[in-house]
């Protein structure tokens, strides 16, 4: 990996993000959603708001953004000119996420000050933080690179959003049949109980297989992202 | 010999439809090579097989020594491309396209400077793309290709978009890198800029090369080895160049009736038509 293309990479991402308002009005959408859930419950409830806020924010910030940026460099032809340059998959991928992590930070950060849930297992958390983002960045760079353009992109997304974003709420409707069954091995609905098991104290056993299965998701996301973009420098 | 390219018995169907077939050809280093067809003919296809963006059915082809399909990051750090699909980022400036491709290719700090006065745009560097002309957009695309100074430049109707002032500027640009060492491989159906640019040419026809040279040797094998003749009475007379030929010019001549003799040297137009049975547009 060179540090230099990909540090070129960033600031040509800062660039053409600072200008896209569609992206920037994605970022304080979760900030509305917290001020909303930081009115409602108390103790356990109030930290299941407190993670479904995050995942709705992983979902449609990280997921989304990633999704749509991906999509405008194959529309505007722009992804194969950087994969006809000499920067390697990896570069490309890593400059490409780097400004949606930082967006997904900042997005984060305004609904967990909103929020003002007391922080336990940290550690646990920004394992959990990392391998959501992810996950869900290469479940974005998938979408945007197997759409043909942005109004597709929009598109084939909604489902993914919706499955994503609301999977743990689905899970509970769903709880007793093959749904449920389906969902429950979901990326998110794993975020979502690990979260909630380390803000709530549990011990590390009650939540190991789940953070095993996400670490999994992650790593095939990741993978499948990796061998996607690699084959679009191919135009057949 | 030195070959920049080498393309061997290259084929490449899409579904029922032969795109390719067996083309056979090669570009010494340092050469500019134009590669002439209609729009169908396979010129774009030849391009995305070169830059290893499309995989052949069949046939060999490699760039700088090696496989086209199997280049890697520093291989491509060695070409230049201008396709149809080239893009840039329309909500950055000029300035912070090139620059971006500058560090990208690890080009010198100063080069993105010295390519945007070569191709005339020093002035609008800092408008946004999303604000250029189609002609000014395809001089960006230019510079862009030419940031690295590339061993290999693939130009695909590079000058479509440009008016004649522009594209005069362009050939220039073009003469110069190529006089610097890059070999510049040049899709094109205007026959005038292929003559004057190309060292040689090739015809491209429903995928098959039907005729390759140089442009001044096709022309004098396509020669028809007549004179025509513009006379004061309005009239024109054909004559073949030979003795007799010369006994009716020398006649005309004498008689104070001649106002014009035109050779008869085949444009590449002409000569693609007569070698294809079809025009290049």
């Amino acid at each position: 990996m060179n540090a230099a293309r990909i540090s070129a990479i960033i600031v040509k991402e800062y660039h053409d993000l600072k200008a896209n308002v569609q992206v920037l009005m994605m970022v304080i959408l979760p900030a509305f959603l917290a001020v909303l859930y930081s009115r409602m419950g108390s103790g356990d409830e109030r930290i299941y708001s407190f993670v479904f806020v995050s995942l709705f924010s992983l979902v449609f910030v990280t997921m989304y953004v990633q999704s749509m940026l991906i999509s405008e460099e194959k529309e505007k032809n722009t992804l194969q000119s950087l994969l006809m340059s000499p920067a390697h998959t990896t570069e490309i991928l890593v400059g490409k996420s780097f400004m949606n992590v930082v967006i997904t930070l900042v997005s984060l950060l305004i609904t967990w000050m909103i929020m003002d849930v007391k922080l336990t297992n940290i550690g646990v958390l920004l394992v959990v933080l990392i391998l959501s983002i992810v996950i869900f960045l290469s479940i974005g760079t998938i979408v945007g690179l197997i759409s043909k353009n942005l109004i597709q992109t929009g598109v084939y997304i909604m489902p993914f959003m919706f499955l994503f974003g609301f999977a743990p709420m689905i899970q509970v409707y769903f709880s007793d049949g093959i749904i449920g069954e389906i969902i429950r091995y979901s990326p998110s609905v794993f975020t979502m109980d690990i979260a909630v098991s380390a803000l709530e104290g549990q011990d590390f056993s009650s939540y190991q297989a789940d953070l095993l299965w996400l670490t999994g998701w992650t790593i095939i996301g990741v993978l499948a992202a990796y061998v996607l973009l690699k084959k679009k420098s191919l135009s057949n | 010999m030195d070959y920049a390219l080498q393309v061997k018995d290259l084929s490449k169907v899409f579904g029922q439809q032969q795109a390719l077939q067996q083309v056979t050809f090669h570009v010494k280093r340092g050469e500019i090579f134009g590669f002439l067809g209609p729009s169908g003919s396979g010129k774009t296809t030849t391009v995305k097989i070169l830059t290893g963006q499309l995989l052949p059915t069949a046939g060999d082809v490699t760039i700088l020594g090696k496989n086209a399909s199997k280049m890697n990051g520093s291989d491509l750090g060695r070409i230049g491309i201008l396709t149809d699909n080239s893009g840039l980022y329309e909500r950055m400036t000029i300035n912070d396209n090139l620059k971006f491709y500058a560090k990208l290719y690890n080009a010198p700090a100063g080069r993105v400077e010295e390519v945007l006065q070569l191709v005339g745009l020093a002035e609008e560097k800092k408008k946004p793309v999303k604000k250029l002309s189609k002609g000014m957009k395809q001089r960006v695309l230019l510079a862009r290709a030419v940031l690295h100074k590339p061993d290999v430049l693939f130009l695909d109707e590079p000058t479509s978009a440009l008016d004649p002032g522009n594209v005069q500027k362009m050939h220039d640009l073009l003469r110069d890198l190529n006089r610097e060492g890059t070999t510049i491989f040049l899709t094109t159906h205007n026959m005038e800029e292929a003559a004057q640019l190309c060292d040689r040419v090739a015809f491209l026809h429903e995928g098959q090369i039907r005729e390759m040279d140089e442009p001044k040797l096709l022309q004098r094998k396509y020669a028809k080895n007549t004179i025509h003749l513009e006379l004061k009475d309005g009239s024109n007379e054909t004559i073949i160049n030979d003795a007799g030929g010369a006994e009716r010019l020398y006649q005309y001549m004498q008689a104070e009736e001649v106002l014009a003799v035109h050779s008869d040297q085949p444009t590449l137009g002409d000569i693609f038509i007569e070698v294809t049975g079809r025009e290049l547009a």
